[in-house]
């Protein structure tokens, strides 16, 4: 089998079939352009984008929200209809508006409360590709007013923590103030354990037990003149008894002395004592009832002074009653006063423990001040250093509070458009699905239609024919690879055209690629019964692959697996060597032994494959 | 004559199914030795085997006196019944491209090119893309593809299927004249029996992955050897038909085919009006009715039938 002819010949396949040929040349080409057009330009990525607006609050606050959004989009304001809430929700979910943002009525009021505010964004995330733009950006105006309403909220907290550092200056002097204070307490505190330590309560027992032995003394003196007392009192009554007879007798003798009174008046009056005779005796009589009266006066005056006598005993027999009386009122006094004595006492034990109390509790008192001396120099220790705390706080600077870590992107390569990241995806996509399309389909072709029959009756080696297939399809493609190069080159500028071993890198790249993918199509070929299967298994090799190169989804988002297979792909390996030219501008030719090596294990599979087709 | 291929006792079974079962057939070299036999008879299987395509279970095979190989293959041109050509590529083109295959290039290549696109007269068509060809020209430049290595043995299959008779018969001029003029053993596969009859000097009858029968055109006829009536009817209850006509004296065999009701005797024509007597009072109306001496159809419906159904002799009806 010669290789020439084998390419000539499919060469001309190729090119003799016109809708191919245009295809192949003209679809890359637009492809091409139309994504550069696209994708080839630098702009914020929802500028064009159209967000429908509730704004309930209408506030200081929403304006604040709303003007870090109206610079980067479009925003219709939907806030004058009524439930406007549903109306923008509604909006979004028929398709009419991409996202709607809704400020809640007391948005501001809320905020300036402390509560966090809940702004609810619609988004129809039907459109994948716009709706994570979207949230995005939304999360990032919210990043934005947060960050605003934060810095106002930390300045007023910075000159809170002012005053309140002021304060706590006040409160230092205070605390030292105190602590003189509490010294002073502690001081008179011990001046008065000190004077509680000198009290000498046995004197004051001393002097209780001498009063208490006078007062003994003076129980058995009035008990001995309540006995004198008794003693004159029966005395007395023993006099007033014998007065009481002179009197009755002295009564008897002036009652005899009236009779002998009367007696004579009568015997007088018997007598005229007119007559001379009777004259002398009328005079006796007369001076004889003067000497009765007289005797009677005299004893009448011995009655009255025995009757004064008997009152005089009765009186002082008062007055011993009274003695007596007072004698017993002071023996309960001196009861009483011995009893007093007796609490006196209890109350100087009571006193004495009393004292030894105070004196403890003083002793607690002391040191509880010691403590409180200990810990207001803590405090003063602790208001010092929140004080410089305070002051080290409120010297930041609130925005840098907010936001503590500013991203400074360093862009390395410049402004760079999504195009520049797709192109060294698009090259190697492109060629993939042409080389998977183009060496299933045309070996299906010719396995259809008998030829591949013919060559096998050839007894062509399978492995020399699979090998010279691959590379005779591959060389038919080079030209489309070269167009690519060219365009990438020329048109996008991925790498400088002038430089040769760029050039020669990026087309190696692609030839590689090539050879893989047309010994996969190859392979494919061998299994389908038909151009439609062999198109459609190329399509599912095509498209995991392309979904698994990076292109449209990160590697480091998907599982370790995947992830793995993805980057061990033959199309990725493509990519990243593409990507290290027109990227990197640093060349990595890791890829190429990698892309080789799909190449000859599919060939070799092919050739094994062979077999198969009867 | 030395033997071009010998083929003993090939066993090719795939799942399911044994296609090829103590096949055994010798091809003497020149002439063109004729294939017969029903789809899936096992025809195929063996040419793919001779050609290399496919390897046998059990058996032998030689080309040449040798066993297979590869050098060995290179001496078989093979001509597909369906035209193995690429359309997009000239006439020219297809044929260099076939020669390549066998390591003819270059000058060689070309003049072999010219030659058979002449002898095939296809000169005129030598830069004409293959798909603008007619059916019978393609044919011819399918013959040519095969032919381009100057293979020693050449084998068609069914190279006339599809085309209109005229077509067919200038073909087999080109098959008569390729035969002759490049010297090498064609084997042809073919349902035309006029067809094996007109080219072949031998023919094998394949049925049931064996050879059934072989010999030449006259040969095979006078194993068939009797006078044959065949006859169409309506409605074609022809099973109740042959106990009725095989007690006609002078009948040999009854034999029920696709294509009516057969009937063998040595003077057939002589029995034709009980024959259609019998019809009658069975209530078959003959729509068809043929006499004649056995043709090499009839040979191969003889035995292939006799051989589907064997069983059914005891009783004197052979389908």
């Amino acid at each position: 089998m010669d290789l020439r002819s084998e390419i000539e010949k499919d060469g001309k396949q190729f090119f003799r079939e016109g809708r191919t040929l245009v295809l192949l040349f003209a679809v890359p080409i637009i492809v091409l352009l139309v994504l550069g057009g696209v994708f080839g330009r630098t702009t914020t990525e929802i500028s064009g984008t159209s967000l429908g607006l509730c704004d309930l609050d209408n506030s200081t606050a929403s304006g604040l929200f709303l003007s870090g959004i109206v610079n980067n989009t479009k925003v219709l304001d939907y806030s004058n209809q009524s439930v406007c809430d549903s109306f923008v929700r509604k909006e979004v979910i028929e398709g009419r508006l991409p996202a709607a943002i809704v400020i809640p009525e007391g948005f501001q009021s809320g905020i300036e409360k402390g509560a966090s505010q809940n702004l609810t964004v619609y988004i129809d995330n039907s459109r994948t590709t716009t709706s994570p733009s979207i949230e995005a950006f939304m999360k990032a105006a919210v990043q934005d007013t947060g960050q605003k309403i934060g810095a106002q909220f930390i300045t007023s907290v910075w000159a809170r923590l002012d005053d309140a550092g002021i304060q706590l200056q006040g409160l230092l002097k205070d605390v030292a103030q105190s602590r003189n204070e509490s010294q002073r307490v502690k001081a008179r505190l011990q001046e008065t354990s000190d004077s509680l330590s000198s009290i000498n309560f046995s004197i004051v027992n001393n002097e209780l037990n001498a009063a208490n032995f006078t007062i003994d003394k003076a129980l058995a003196s009035m008990e001995s003149a309540e006995s004198n007392l008794t003693l004159i009192e029966s005395r007395f009554a023993g006099y007033d008894e014998e007065l009481k007879q002179n009197e009755a007798d002295l009564v008897d003798i002036n009652n005899t002395l009236g009779n002998a009174s009367a007696y004579i008046a009568t015997a007088k009056a018997g007598l005229n004592c007119s007559d001379p005779l009777f004259v002398a005796y009328c005079f006796s009589l007369d001076s004889l009832n003067a000497s009765v009266g007289s005797a009677q006066s005299s004893v009448e005056e011995r009655i009255e002074k025995v009757r004064i006598a008997r009152a005089d005993l009765v009186e002082a027999n008062q007055t011993i009653q009274s003695f007596k009386r007072d004698i017993i009122s002071a023996r309960a006094g001196a009861g009483d006063a011995k009893n007093r004595i007796e609490n006196m006492r209890q109350f100087v034990r009571d006193l004495e423990t009393s004292r030894e109390n105070s004196l403890a509790t003083i002793l607690d008192v002391e040191d509880s001040i010691d403590q409180i001396i200990t810990k207001s120099y803590d405090l003063e220790n602790i208001i010092s250093k929140a004080t410089v705390q305070i002051k080290e706080i409120t010297s930041r600077n609130p925005q840098s509070v907010v936001s503590p870590i500013i991203l400074s992107p360093n862009k390395l390569f410049g402004e760079r458009t999504f195009f520049d990241f797709l192109l060294p995806s698009l090259l190697p996509m492109i060629l993939m699905f042409v080389s998977l399309f183009l060496s299933s389909t045309s070996l299906v072709r010719e396995k259809n239609n008998g030829t591949l029959e013919r060559i096998k009756l050839s007894r062509v080696n399978s492995l020399e024919f699979s090998a010279k297939k691959v590379i005779s399809v591959a060389v038919v493609l080079m030209p489309e690879a070269v167009l690519l190069t060219l365009i990438a080159s020329l048109i996008y500028g991925a790498f400088s055209a002038v430089d040769a071993g760029t050039v020669f890198f990026v087309f190696e790249t692609l030839a590689l690629l090539i050879l893989a993918f047309v010994a996969i199509g190859i392979v494919i070929a061998i299994y389908s019964e038909s151009e439609a299967t062999a198109f459609l298994a190329s399509l599912v090799i095509g498209l995991p692959l392309l979904f698994l190169s990076g292109l449209v989804f990160p590697f480091e988002f998907m599982p370790t697996a995947i992830s793995a297979v993805g980057q061990a792909s033959p199309l990725t390996q493509a990519v990243f060597s593409l990507q290290s030219v027109m990227l990197y501008k640093s060349p990595q030719a890791i890829g190429f032994g990698i892309l080789l090596l799909y190449a000859i294990v599919f060939t070799v599979i092919a050739a094994v494959s062979m077999r198969r087709i009867r | 004559m030395a033997a071009v291929v010998e083929a003993e006792n090939l066993v090719k079974i795939f799942p399911g199914k044994v296609t090829l079962y103590n096949f055994s057939l010798n091809i003497e070299e020149g002439g063109i030795f004729g294939l017969l036999g029903p789809n899936g008879a096992g025809k195929s299987t063996f040419i793919r085997i001779l050609t290399g395509l496919e390897s046998a279970d059990s058996g032998k095979i030689n080309l040449y006196g040798k066993p297979l190989s590869k050098e060995s293959a290179k001496k078989i041109g093979v001509a597909p019944q369906e035209n193995c050509v690429y359309p997009l590529l000239t006439c020219v083109e297809n044929l260099l491209y076939f020669g390549s295959l066998y390591g003819v290039t270059g000058k060689k290549a070309m003049d072999n090119a010219v030659r058979l696109l002449n002898e095939l007269g296809l000169a005129d068509k030598k830069n004409t893309r293959a798909g603008f060809l007619s059916g019978g020209m393609k044919r011819r430049l399918n013959l040519a593809c095969a032919l381009m290595h100057e293979p020693k043995l050449l084998i068609l299959d069914e190279p006339t299927t599809g085309l209109d008779p005229t077509t067919r018969r200038n073909m087999w001029g080109v098959v008569n004249k390729i035969s002759k003029e490049n010297k090498a053993t064609v084997i042809l596969t073919t349902h035309y029996m006029e067809e094996a009859e007109a080219l072949c000097y031998r023919i094998a009858f394949v049925n049931n992955g064996q050879v059934v029968a072989e010999g030449s055109t006259e040969e095979l006829k006078k194993m068939a050897g009797k006078q044959i009536a065949r006859m169409v009817s309506v409605p074609g209850d022809y099973e109740s038909l042959g106990p009725l006509l095989k007690k006609i004296p002078g009948i040999e065999s009854i034999t029920v085919t696709e294509a009516g009701i057969v009937v063998e005797s040595d003077e057939v024509s002589s029995k034709v009006s009980e024959i259609t007597r019998i019809f009658t009072k069975k209530g078959e109306k003959i729509v068809e009715l043929s006499v004649s001496k056995p043709s090499l159809e009839d040979v191969f419906l003889k035995i292939t039938g006799a051989q589907l159904k064997k069983e059914a002799v005891k009783g004197g009806l052979k389908k």
